[in-house]
């Protein structure tokens, strides 16, 4: 069963850098798109800008893999009276991500040992 | 407020192009997608204004073409779109690399076909160029911020009355200094009343315009004069001395500039007043005003509170919005109106921010002439695409060999995308200088009505907008190309003249061709609204002969000419010199010429059953001359004019209107019947001894209002109006006008001199500008559409070669063939038509506000535009479909 689970993540590995952003602002908590996009951009310092087709289509694939499911509709504090369809990271999805960053970790530390990283130094 | 409305066009126009998205996705996704934008939009709006608006939405529009192109990509099973996930977050490096090489491939190819590259620039051209221009006019006019520090929080204060159907009235003053006390969500309220004054130091005496204001108004705009100060409350206590603060314009101007002026004395109106400031060059309320003078009230101010005369601009508190400033204000006016029920019933107050009051008046105007412009960029896009659409076929295989080549389907469309731009953004430079020349015509063709002109120019703000067009437009056109690009697959391309790929394209080109059919009917069938709108003003009977007439204003000062009687003498001496010279055929003097404003006061039939005054009804009152009727050429009805014996000890008389007589003397002889007057005017109850014919005194397209007539000598207002009617050049009757004045009075001055004529085309200028520039819009899109038309049925033509030579051999006739071209063209003009209608139908309401006497569903002017429409494009379709009846069945054949 674990063996299972395990191969289900790393099938799906490895993870679109918009994916893993997104994955990343929803394990911080649940968000609907507009907060996505917002966090998104703050966590990358302005690098990724995500306009709302293109996030959409993300999350519809996220959703489709089970990596994020729909957490209902409700009000936010940003948009007074209005509604908006929140998403949050599944369990699934977590694994991906913690599976995504080892993969990540492994590839810092190859660059790190050919001293591509200024500060990360093959001095270990 | 203003900006929410913005935001809302924002999201509608980002909302149409929902459209291109798959349906499945647009059916799960489409709705979280609209809100993210709105959330978006409006979080961006409030940090950096609307400006960024046009930005914002091509962003959110070129995201969603590139997203529905991939995902159209994806559902066909084909993966190769990763570059697409990146498409915002950019690798600097080699994408611009690339999108250099695409810019001089792109270049190339257009250099290679200059016919074509012509076409499309100079269509675009024309798009974006009256887009541009139309945009510097709302721009410069609704958006820009107004010249005043907060202005946002700038407030007028009017009463109101609508029982009586007056949503915005003078203030009374008794009113004004209760609410001004009461309120408390207004930092400051300041009265001011506008008049004229005659300046006679330092050169010819000559009149301006002034202002009487409370000296709260310099608190509430936040002004610091540039010289000296501004006066305090002090001045406005009666018996004080006289001060006066001048405009920049006036000490500049007249008074050169000299500093030493404040502090000394200038001869205003007869009297000796201080100099005590200089307002500086940029301030901007009331423009054309050159003396503001304290607001004296010469009695109990708790004593006036039905005498409705001034305004009252307010700044709101910090943080008080207009809606709570209203209901303030209702509730202290409905306090007013239970305390003070014989003068303030029936009375409420309204608050209008400045801006409203500003622009509110042409704000639908601009925005329907904006949505038009919008459509002939629609058309012009339309023709490009099929432009493009046309040389595609040409370029098919050149597609197929880079594709075989193994470049990939987001490559080409990139590429295909970076063509679309560079032809955008060429075409837009182009539309630039054409716009710098199409806004200084648009200015000039709305003298009478638009507010604030001097903000119009094609600044930095207009040229962003043009960028984001531009881009805009290239992105959509590109990748609705490359959408139809990638419906065939590259054995098709290779396989030149495949009929598969030819049906496609030919399909989305007749439904391109009724779009823009569509379009151009919705264009032409509003300037045919205003055209017929504009017709019907024409024809109105003004009820006077304007040509001919020259007036101009004089005010004899109350302190030279304290009474009636001191006033009639003076008019007769200037009358006696008139008419004894030989340019004039006939002189008058009247309150007021038609046209030139509204001077109304309530009256009342005297029959034994006067109500009390709230109850009377309004109408105009004009103080007249006894010639005043033959030298304006106004028709005595019944009974008799004025006569010099109808003076100051003579019996009260009064001569009134058709409308009047037949509105409010009903049953009766009005000769005979007698008025009461509530102007303060003679010894009224008034008998009518006149009824004269109805004269459109107040507006073109209104219907007369009631108006009744008192002989000068038995009134009391003071400025009139003096009225010459001659044959003789303008600068001769000015010139013996001029000379009449002065000779009885050289301290007293002539102002606002202008032929009748000029009066009455200002009050033409409105209608008459909106069809102009109807006209000329109307005119571009079936300009274009007929391009269209011609383009397409060439194309059409080109790809039947074969067919249609081959019913020739069989022995169909030339003009049989010709037919058939014709009526192919018929067909898709009537589709587009009976869309055209359709959308007619929807969107001319949006101009009601802008017709007088046509309705904006009206039979004739749709058929003559739907039969107009339908014979410029037979004619258009007319020379390819001739070159198909003579196409050569031997040659036909031989070619393929």
């Amino acid at each position: 069963m674990g063996r299972a689970r395990a191969d289900a993540a790393a099938a799906l590995l490895p993870l679109k850098p918009v994916e893993l952003e997104v994955l990343l602002v929803l394990h911080d908590g649940e968000l609907h798109g507009y907060g996505m996009a917002k966090a998104i951009e703050a966590r990358t310092g302005g690098g990724m800008r995500l306009e709302p087709a293109n996030l959409y289509r993300q999350v519809r694939r996220l959703v489709e893999q089970g990596l994020v499911q729909e957490a209902g509709r409700r009000r936010s504090v940003e948009t007074a009276d209005e509604r908006r369809r929140y998403f949050r990271i599944t369990a699934l999805g977590r694994r991906v991500l913690a599976g995504e960053a080892a993969r990540l970790r492994e590839v810092v530390e190859a660059a790190a040992a050919r001293d591509l990283i200024p500060g990360l130094g093959r001095t270990r | 407020m203003k900006s929410e409305r913005w935001v809302r066009v924002a999201e509608l126009v980002y909302g149409w192009f929902g459209i291109v998205l798959p349906r499945g996705f647009r059916e799960e996704w489409w709705q979280d997608a609209r809100e993210m934008f709105r959330d978006g939009t409006r979080s961006a709006v409030a940090t950096r204004g609307v400006r960024v608006l046009p930005l914002l939405v091509t962003r959110g529009v070129m995201d969603l073409l590139l997203q529905a192109f991939v995902m159209r990509r994806e559902a066909h099973g084909k993966s190769d779109v990763a570059d697409a996930d990146r498409a915002i977050p950019v690798r600097r490096g080699r994408v611009w690399d690339e999108l250099r090489s695409d810019v001089r491939h792109a270049v190339r190819a257009l250099l290679r076909t200059p016919g074509f590259t012509l076409a499309a620039l100079a269509t675009l051209a024309v798009g974006v160029g009256v887009n541009a221009a139309m945009f510097g006019v709302v721009n410069g006019v609704l958006l820009a911020p107004l010249p005043h520090v907060e202005a946002e929080r700038l407030v007028l204060v009017w009463e109101r009355n609508l029982e009586r159907g007056w949503p915005r009235y003078t203030v009374s003053p008794a009113n004004w200094e209760d609410w001004r006390t009461r309120a408390t969500l207004f930092e400051g309220m300041a009265a001011y009343v506008s008049g004229t004054a005659t300046l006679s130091t330092g050169g010819e005496p000559e009149r301006v315009r002034s202002v009487d204001v409370d000296a709260a108004l310099f608190d509430v705009l936040r002004v610091q004069p540039l010289l000296g100060g501004v006066f305090t409350a002090d001045a406005q206590a009666p018996g004080s001395e006289d001060v006066v603060v001048l405009s920049h314009r006036l000490w500049a101007g007249r008074f050169g500039g000299d500093a030493s002026l404040v502090g000394q004395t200038i001869r205003v109106d007869d009297r000796s007043v201080r100099v005590a400031g200089v307002l500086a060059p940029d301030f901007a309320f009331q423009a054309g005003t050159d003396l503001w003078r304290p607001l004296v009230f010469p009695f109990d101010v708790q004593s006036a509170r039905g005498a409705h005369y001034l305004s009252v601009l307010a700044r709101l508190a910090p943080g008080a919005a207009v809606a709570s400033a209203q209901a303030q204000m209702d509730a202290i006016s409905g306090g007013l109106a239970r305390d003070h029920a014989d003068t303030n019933a029936g009375w409420s107050a309204v608050v209008v921010p400045l801006r409203e009051q500003l622009v509110g008046g042409v704000e639908r105007a601009l925005l329907v002439l904006w949505g038009a412009v919008a459509f002939v960029l629609l058309i012009a896009c339309a023709n490009v695409v099929n432009l493009l659409l046309a040389r595609g076929t040409a370029r098919r295989a050149e597609f197929g060999v880079r594709k075989a080549l193994g470049a990939g389907p987001a490559r080409l469309a990139r590429q295909l995308v970076v063509e679309s731009l560079v032809l955008a953004v060429s075409g837009a430079m182009l539309g630039i200088g054409l716009a710098l020349a199409l806004t200084r015509v648009l200015v000039v063709l709305n003298p009478g009505n638009l507010p604030r002109t001097d903000g119009v120019a094609v600044d930095l703000t207009v040229g962003l907008y043009t960028a984001a067009i531009a881009i805009l437009v290239g992105v959509a056109i590109g990748l609705i190309m490359a959408v139809q690009a990638s419906r065939t697959d590259a054995t098709a391309h290779l396989a030149a003249g495949s009929r598969r790929a030819a049906g496609g394209s030919q399909r989305v080109r007749r439904a391109l061709l009724v779009g823009e059919i569509a379009l151009a009917m919705v264009m032409l069938t509003g300037f045919g609204l205003l055209a017929k709108s504009l017709a019907a003003i024409l024809a109105v009977n003004t009820g006077f002969t304007s040509a001919g007439l020259i007036t101009a204003r004089v005010s004899p000062p109350s302190s030279r000419y304290p009474e009636a009687a001191n006033r009639a003498a003076f008019y007769d001496a200037v009358l006696e010199r008139l008419r004894a010279a030989p340019v004039v055929t006939s002189a008058s003097v009247v309150t007021r010429v038609p046209l030139t404003g509204s001077f109304s006061f309530g009256f009342e039939v005297d029959d034994g059953d006067v109500p009390g005054p709230a109850e009377w009804a309004s109408g105009q009152l004009r103080a007249v001359e006894p010639s005043y009727f033959t030298t304006m050429g106004i028709r005595v009805v019944s009974g008799r004019g004025f006569t010099n014996a109808d003076g100051a000890n003579a019996p009260p008389v009064v001569i009134v209107n058709e409308t009047l007589a037949r509105t409010h003397l009903v049953d009766r002889d009005p000769i005979g019947s007698r008025l009461l007057v509530s102007s303060g005017d003679a010894s009224c109850p008034c008998e009518v001894i006149g009824v004269v014919a109805d004269v459109r005194e107040l507006a073109l397209d209104a219907p007369p209002a009631p108006i009744y007539y008192l002989p000068q000598a038995q009134s009391i207002w003071t400025t009139r109006t003096l009225i010459v009617r001659s044959a003789a050049p303008l600068e001769t009757v000015v010139r013996t006008m001029r000379e009449a004045v002065a000779a009885v009075d050289a301290e007293i001055a002539l102002y606002d001199v202008q032929p009748l004529d000029r009066v009455v085309a200002a009050a033409l200028a409105s209608p008459r500008s909106n069809a102009v520039l109807f006209a000329i819009f109307a005119a571009l899109a079936l300009l274009l559409a007929a391009l269209g038309v011609y383009g397409v049925m060439s194309y059409l033509v080109g790809q039947r070669t074969r067919e249609l030579g081959v019913r020739s051999a069989l022995g169909a006739h030339a003009r049989t063939i010709t037919w058939l071209v014709e009526r192919e063209a018929l067909a898709v003009t009537a589709t587009g038509i009976a869309l055209g209608l359709l959308a007619s139908v929807l969107l001319t309401r949006s101009m009601s506000s802008m017709l007088f006497a046509v309705r904006p569903l009206d039979a004739g002017v749709l058929l003559g535009v739907s039969g107009f429409l339908a014979l410029v494009s037979a004619g258009a379709a007319g020379l390819p479909a001739l070159r198909a009846g003579r196409i050569d069945p031997a040659r036909a054949l031989r070619s393929e």
